[in-house]
């Protein structure tokens, strides 16, 4: 089985989009969404082990991320937008049935595809995510806005990488994990962060058909407890994967992410 | 008592502290309960660390409860970014400043938290 990630583009609604691919073309589809202001690189631990396993993972940089172009140059800041986005990817492309799975605003995405498209999706595995997620605070947001109220924007992000890791991150991972937090547009980055305390899909959680597994590391201070329980109680057929000692970057910063992954999926097939 | 001789001596060879703080002229008061501690930073160095804050004031201050710099920097990890952003703790002053010497902050953090693990009762009412 080749394993290698290969990159392509695609012109999806006006934006010239980068993905990143692995596995046969014609293997169970799944999509890997990335978090705020980042790129596809963030799935490099995940793309061969699923595509290993038989499936064809795609995992693209969202508009204004990684190598993605954006239309108009005007930075998305809901979460349903980028969802529809995604789902309007998923069928240029021909993924039928596809696994949606994302990390933080990707997470939030995830359970955004969930609650307008359950029918046709096979799982959806948000992780760091929850229907609602008003965790940001306000004010720092709104200075991120500005490119002139977050002077040394890669050192905060590099710092803040290292901080939301959990304490059983393996180094040479956390290490990754800051470095490439260092890169990006701070006003895509926090027009994300718009869109990620804007996002409640609470209202649609107990339409979901598909199956879900939410997964939490139990060190992400920026999503308590309650957020997760509150949307795992609130969809008919979602499971908690929780994680101890892992914090906002559960599929980077330990490769347990991946078995952790397969199990549930091979639960549901 | 944390030890600012010692604290001002490990900042002066820090290297995130002197590379972030080379551009900065200005002054960085913590606020540990009670306890006050003013420290004077020109262009990556210590030139000032005193309990007797000027009157003129700082840049900026990090401030809280020492149960919140318990948190903070009593564990194994280093948790001064998380209890900013989750409030624990409060930045006052020119925040535009903090953040613009983030990685000097982090070094400042970096070695509060080591001088409090190599001795418990190094930040006195911590531990």
């Amino acid at each position: 089985m080749n394993t290698e990630i290969i990159g392509r583009y695609i012109d999806v609604d006006g934006h010239r989009l980068f993905m990143d691919t692995a596995g046969d073309p014609s293997g169970r589809p799944m999509i890997c969404l990335h978090t705020a202001g980042k790129h596809a690189l963030q799935w490099r631990f995940v793309l061969p082990y699923f595509a290993e396993r038989g499936y064809f993972v795609v995992a693209p940089d969202l508009p204004g991320h990684g190598k993605s172009l954006l239309k108009d140059y005007v930075p998305i800041d809901s979460i349903h937008v980028y969802a529809e986005l995604v789902w309007k990817l998923c069928g240029q492309i021909g993924l039928k049935r596809p696994v949606i799975m994302g990390c933080s605003i990707g997470g939030d995405i995830a359970l955004d595809i969930a609650a307008h498209h359950s029918a046709d999706i096979h799982a959806a595995i948000p992780c760091e995510a929850a229907a609602r997620t008003p965790t940001y605070p306000l004010a720092a947001l709104e200075r991120g806005l500005e490119d002139s109220g977050v002077p040394s924007f890669a050192d905060q992000s590099y710092i803040g990488g290292i901080a939301a890791s959990g304490t059983r991150a393996l180094p040479e991972r956390v290490a990754e994990i800051a470095w490439t937090r260092r890169l990006g547009d701070p006003r895509v980055h926090y027009n994300d962060l718009k869109g990620w305390i804007g996002h409640d899909v609470r209202h649609l959680l107990a339409g979901i058909a598909c199956p879900v597994a939410v997964v939490w590391g139990n060190e992400d201070y920026y999503l308590p407890y309650e957020l997760i329980k509150e949307t795992v109680d609130g969809i008919p057929n979602a499971t908690l994967i929780e994680m101890q000692g892992i914090g906002h970057y559960p599929h980077i910063e330990t490769p347990e992410f991946n078995a952790l992954v397969e199990r549930f999926l091979a639960s549901i097939a | 008592m944390l030890d600012i001789e010692q604290l001002a001596a490990r900042l002066n060879e820090h290297p995130d502290f002197m590379s972030s703080g080379k551009y900065f002229d200005g002054a960085i008061q913590l606020e540990i309960g009670n306890d006050r501690i003013w420290i004077k930073v020109f262009m990556g160095r210590v030139i000032l660390a005193t309990r007797q804050p000027p009157p003129f004031g700082y840049t900026f201050c990090i401030k809280g409860p020492l149960e919140h710099w318990r948190f903070a920097m009593a564990g194994k990890k280093n948790r001064l970014h998380e209890a900013v952003v989750t409030g624990r703790l409060k930045v006052e002053g020119n925040t535009i400043e903090y953040a613009r010497i983030s990685r000097a902050v982090y070094g400042l953090s970096e070695v509060m938290h080591a001088m409090a693990q190599a001795d418990g009762q190094a930040l006195g009412d911590l531990t």
